[in-house]
């Protein structure tokens, strides 16, 4: 049975300036779902988070709590709560009186309270640090405390503005694993604001790609690694490579493409090729397979370094047409040389066609 | 870090405030347990009778007076510079650079120069009188002169700058994020302003406080310019005391009793916001 989404938004649009930051975003929220608002810096990503809050008005559109427009709602009357990037504890209150404040201005009865701060302050382990002020948490914990703080309402939809940008890797992981553990325990719904592709990937149900002020691309995480529609969200996404080339032909289960630098393989989509067609095909580089004898499909390149990082080894070739395309392998054994002429292919159902409808 | 350069620079800190700012106040609290000589000095000879002379009606009144005097004076200041400030804060750079520009544009010009400024708008037929009657608001000349509301006015036109710029100073260091969270956790604009603003600014106000109460007390020259003789406020007995009335002892126990007042004061106001320092005076 199809669940009406607890939260939609219409046509939203927003300009600072006469600078258009949301250009028409529709969205719609499933009950429970982990979506994450994926994109750069600057993308509109954090204007939507507030637009939700009822923080930001809209220049147009509409919102839909459960089906109802918010969209003239201040803050307060919105079942929605929000935990900001800077995590905005109040710093004349204590860590117990942070997380109260919901539940004092609503004026629920002290015993409630008090059983309702322990168990919140609990659920984030952070039991035994009421007395505490915010100045005297690490970062860590003040994120603890801003999570127990905007859940002890029970909102309908939890918004997280880059909640653990401040934080190291190490912790950013843990964090990570707590949350979304958090998320399904409480079964809330939560919109997740990042520009970190690993944090969208490992937490979310959903994962919305922005770029300008629009939706580039949504869908789970898996269809958006696998299948990125454009060259943007292959880049940004799966840290594809994106290489052009003229349609040859197609035979079954793949399209021959030809450029500069010789021939590759791509997976075809359901929209009609043209001969001579000029396409962009994303291909990662866990998945370019490399050899000294070129093969009867190949591009060719020369090997133009090889670095560790991220417990992977990077290797960045130069293509005959300048370009450069990055090969990832696991460990750290490498057989080519650095200036090494090398040949490189795939098999057709590693690389997808992108940016099919901007080009058509 | 080597001891001998550090307290190269602190020997003339100490003995600057040591000559200038703890001899002469210790030579006056002296000064104030010695002896009147009719007419011209005093000998040093140790007497309480300057202190018992405080109980005179007349003197006590003169406190109670000024007491008042600063205590409304502190509250129009509040009442108007606590907005304006808040408001200030909340302008853009632009905005914010021009306000205090208007603010600082009356310091160029003698404040007593200022003050006769004030005499020509309020008087029987000054600009104020005038146009108030023209509006037809009024029949006959307000008598604001030389008289208490005068010495208000002027009291409060002299120090709103300071608790303006006190009150702007907290409200500039304001983390809106706060209020917004305040917002989003269910608190009104008001129930916000209430719990986060007003509580983080609390600082700027109460430094504002302080820094509009304390001059008012001794500020002798409004009361002496615009309520015409009528008004004697602490300051200017002291003044008086000092120079026409000849009696320095009497001025000296005056203005220590005056400076005990504002001492504790002082103290109130680190007790009650637990802070160390005035904003605004130190950042």
């Amino acid at each position: 049975m199809e669940t009406s989404p607890i939260l939609e938004l219409r046509g939203i649009t927003k300009s600072y300036d006469g600078t258009a930051v949301l250009r028409g975003i529709d969205l719609s929220v499933r009950e429970g779902d982990f979506v994450t608002l994926l994109g750069a810096s600057g993308c509109g990503k954090t204007t939507i988070l507030r637009i939700i809050a009822g923080l930001t008005a809209p220049d147009g559109g509409q919102v839909l709590l459960q089906g109802r427009d918010v969209v003239n709602e201040p803050p307060e009357k919105r079942d929605v709560n929000t935990v900001f990037q800077s995590y905005a504890l109040f710093p004349h209150m204590t860590v117990w009186q942070n997380v109260a404040y919901a539940l004092r201005i609503r004026g629920v009865d002290k015993r409630e309270i008090e059983t309702r701060v322990r168990d919140a302050l609990a659920m984030v382990q952070m039991d035994g640090s009421g007395k505490k002020t915010p100045a005297q948490l690490s970062g860590g914990q003040r994120q603890r405390v801003a999570i127990a703080r905007s859940l002890i309402n029970h909102p309908k939809v939890l918004l997280l503005d880059e909640p653990l940008g401040a934080l190291d890797l190490q912790l950013r992981r843990q964090m990570q694993y707590e949350l979304k553990k958090l998320q399904q325990q409480l079964g809330t719904t939560f919109v997740y604001v990042t520009h970190d592709q690993e944090e969208a990937i490992n937490m979310s149900d959903r994962i919305v790609v922005l770029r300008g002020g629009r939706i580039e691309q949504q869908g789970a995480p898996n269809d958006v690694y696998d299948r990125p529609r454009t060259s943007y969200c292959a880049q940004f996404v799966g840290s594809a490579n994106v290489l052009r080339g003229a349609a040859v032909e197609r035979c079954g289960d793949a399209v021959l493409l030809r450029s500069d630098c010789g021939t590759m393989l791509a997976q075809p989509d359901e929209l009609p090729l043209r001969t001579g067609e000029l396409l962009t095909l994303a291909v990662r580089g866990e998945n370019i397979a490399i050899s000294r004898e070129p093969s009867e499909v190949c591009i060719s390149g020369v090997v133009e370094a090889n670095s560790f990082t991220g417990g992977m080894l990077r290797i960045p070739v130069r293509l005959c047409d300048g370009s450069e395309i990055v090969i990832t392998r696991q460990g750290i054994h490498f057989d080519f040389a650095v200036g090494e002429t090398v040949y490189l292919r795939w098999d057709a159902g590693a690389a997808v066609l992108v940016d099919r409808e901007a080009g058509a | 870090m080597r001891k001998e350069k550090w307290w190269l620079c602190v020997v003339p800190l100490y003995a600057f405030t040591l000559v200038f700012v703890l001899g002469p106040a210790l030579y006056m609290v002296a000064v104030s347990f010695a002896q009147n000589t009719a007419g011209t000095g005093f000998r040093w000879a140790f007497t309480l009778e300057n202190f018992a002379r405080l109980r005179d009606p007349v003197y006590l009144r003169c406190f109670r007076e000024s007491f008042r005097l600063a205590l409304a004076a502190t509250a129009l200041n509040l009442l108007i510079g606590y907005p304006f400030g808040y408001c200030m804060g909340r302008l853009g750079a632009r905005g914010k650079r021009i306000v205090m520009f208007l603010i600082m544009v009356p310091f160029w010009t003698s404040s007593l120069i200022r003050l006769y400024g004030w005499i020509i708008l309020l008087q029987a037929k000054g600009a104020l009188n005038s146009a108030l009657i023209r509006l037809g608001l009024i029949d006959e000349p307000l008598k604001i002169l030389y008289s208490y509301p005068a010495v208000l006015i002027g009291m409060v036109y002299a120090l709103l700058p300071f608790m303006i710029l006190a009150v702007y100073t907290s409200v500039e260091k304001m983390d809106w994020t706060l209020v917004e969270a305040a917002r989003d956790l269910g608190a009104s604009p008001a129930r916000a302003f209430l719990t986060v603003t007003l509580r983080l600014t609390l600082p700027g106000l109460m430094s504002g406080v302080i820094l509009t109460f304390v001059p008012s007390m001794g500020l002798f020259f409004i009361a002496d310019i615009l309520g015409g003789n009528k008004i004697v406020l602490v300051g200017s007995l002291i003044q008086d005391q000092m120079t026409r009335g000849g009696n320095q002892p009497f001025a000296a126990a005056l203005a220590l009793v005056l400076a005990v007042m504002t001492t504790l004061l002082l103290w109130l106001y680190r007790r009650l916001t637990g802070t160390s320092e005035l904003e605004g005076m130190f950042g």
